[in-house]
């Protein structure tokens, strides 16, 4: 059984170099050696009609304005690489920047029409993520503990060259509750990334996504003693984190009593 | 420009439906979108009311000849949206595999071409036929980020597994290692098969998995028979707005990874 396994993937391997490496002839010679006659004229009217669509791209002020984007998106990459965060239309807030956005500009992503948002448990506790403020899921890996970060602060995880910053989330979320016992239950399996910060929540299970409709939530907006909490599912009456205010909240070393 | 791939080895997984819903939403965005159809039957381009047999030219003539940016620029055929081309699939394509065999290289023809449109687009969106060949191991090495819709029932699992395999050794022969992101879709939330199926994919591919679900929505056949992308069509149901969130979860791990800084 093995042993066929491993010779179907000698062939797969052996047809996908051969596609894969440029002979000693250029391929283009080798395509013209299959070359089809193709007699009929390209068709004139197919070039024109999209020569004309993308000088109107050109042209037109709102498609300039997207000739500019991708530019504006490579800038953000790397900020972003740099630790620093930046806001276009096309990206969630993050950090610094969306909490001012947030009083500016209440309206979220997920703060019309429907939204996805996926569920996960920590001691026994739900909790929901809209979806569209996840940057990620990873699986536990070892942390490396700091000295003289808070309690709830477990470390950094490395991820690839990501360094990222890793949340015992019972200890924030309830410090009051965790004593030694519910500490040794806990059998952290993933860490929920935030947003593109490099801040993750670790997490027990992950229970499922679901599709929520706005009055599936009490919004508990702008609420300063609860800056994390976006809302409350109603249904499972579990809290909905806002999670640029909760990032923020990280960064500032507070805890959810913003201690 | 960036270029994703939407592959997978099992068919009806909903992978057309995924190209086009990513293409409608990129656009709306004002984003200057390129679909290739690698697919031999041709559904992406049918989709926007291209009867390809027609046509003098398409993706098929770049595999038979040598094309200069304007030879395919002319293989290019508008659709009803402005921001969206399309370079268009033929039946002929099914004969590739054939007549080329596995000549040396010809894995790389689409990347190649596509790199000669580079200035004209902003994404890039290849469809797949569910067979691996020729095609789609030129749409796959072509890839920044390759999607992977999976439907959320236990056979697709196993189809996924044979994906994954296939990209690791097609890895082994690239100097870059593959970016994919699995995509479950076609989830219904009334099913419990659904619903473990989604587990289950968390669990085993974790962070190579969008952490969100395309629901079952009937929207998206409907779009279909009225040749409009989803996002028109019914720009507020639960599969747009499961697209938009898959759109942004992408265009974040793109950015993490530096795809777009090419
Ligand atoms: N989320 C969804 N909800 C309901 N119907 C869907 C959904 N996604 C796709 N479909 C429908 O399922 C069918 C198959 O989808 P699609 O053509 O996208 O799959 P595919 O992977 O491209 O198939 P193939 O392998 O044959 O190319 C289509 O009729 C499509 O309209
Ligand atoms: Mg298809």
């Amino acid at each position: 059984m093995s042993k066929s396994l491993t010779a179907s993937k000698k062939i797969m391997k052996n047809y996908l170099s051969e596609l894969l490496t440029e002979p000693e002839v250029d391929v283009e010679s080798v395509q013209q050696s299959v070359v089809k006659q193709t007699t009929s004229r390209p068709l004139a009217h197919k070039e024109n009609q999209s020569l004309e669509n993308l000088l109107k791209t050109v042209n037109e002020p709102k498609e300039a304005k997207v000739a500019k984007e991708v530019p504006v998106t490579k800038d953000v990459a790397k900020e972003v690489t740099n630790g620093n965060s930046s806001d276009t239309g096309l990206l969630p807030t993050s950090s610094e920047e969306s909490l001012t956005a947030a009083i500016t500009l209440p309206q979220k992503g997920y703060r019309q029409g429907d939204f996805q948002a996926m569920f996960f448990e920590v001691a026994g506790l739900t909790i929901a993520v809209p979806l569209i403020e996840l940057g990620g899921i990873h699986k536990v890996n070892k942390t490396s503990s700091l000295m003289g970060k808070p309690d709830w602060f477990k470390g950094v995880m490395l991820y690839r060259d990501e360094k990222i910053n890793v949340v015992d989330t019972a200890l924030w979320v309830m410090p009051e509750k965790c004593d030694q016992a519910l500490k040794d239950s806990l059998n952290y399996q993933y860490i929920i990334m935030l947003n593109d910060s490099s801040w993750g929540l670790m997490a027990e299970h992950l229970v499922d996504t679901v599709v929520l409709s706005q009055d599936e939530v009490k919004w508990l907006d702008s609420s300063e003693k609860r800056p994390w909490l976006a809302g409350l599912v109603k249904e499972k009456m579990c809290a909905l984190l806002d999670v640029s205010a909760l990032i923020e909240l990280l960064n500032k070393g507070s805890d959810i009593n913003q201690k | 420009m960036v270029v994703w791939t939407v592959a997978n080895q099992k068919g009806g997984v909903g992978k057309t439906t995924t190209t086009i819903a990513l293409a409608g939403v990129l656009a709306e965005q004002g984003h200057r979108v390129l679909l290739v159809d690698t697919d031999p039957h041709a559904s992406l381009s049918y989709y926007f009311g291209i009867e390809s047999e027609d046509l003098d030219l398409s993706v098929y003539e770049l595999f038979t000849q040598v094309s200069s940016r304007e030879q395919i620029l002319q293989t290019l055929c508008p659709t009803q949206y402005p921001n969206i081309d399309i370079l268009p699939a033929t039946m002929g394509l099914a004969t590739l595999d054939r007549s080329l065999g596995n000549k040396g290289g010809m894995g790389l023809v689409l990347k190649k071409a596509v790199q000669k449109v580079a200035e004209s687009y902003d994404y890039v969106l290849m469809d797949c036929p569910p067979v691996l060949g020729v095609l789609m191991v030129n749409a796959l090495a072509a890839a920044d980020r390759i999607i992977i819709p999976v439907q959320t029932e236990f056979l697709a699992l196993k189809g996924l597994d044979r994906m994954i395999k296939t990209l690791e050794i097609m890895q082994g022969e690239q100097d870059t290692s593959f970016k994919y992101t699995i995509v479950p879709t076609m989830f219904d939330k009334r099913t419990k098969a659904s619903i473990l199926a989604f587990k289950k994919l968390q669990e085993v591919y974790t962070n190579k998995i969008w952490p969100g679900v395309i629901p079952i929505d009937t929207n998206f056949r409907n779009a279909s028979f009225e040749q409009k992308v989803p996002s028109d069509f019914a720009a507020n149901s639960r599969g747009t707005l499961a697209y938009k969130s898959l759109l942004n979860y992408l265009v974040k791990q793109s950015m993490q990874y530096k795809e777009v800084e090419r």
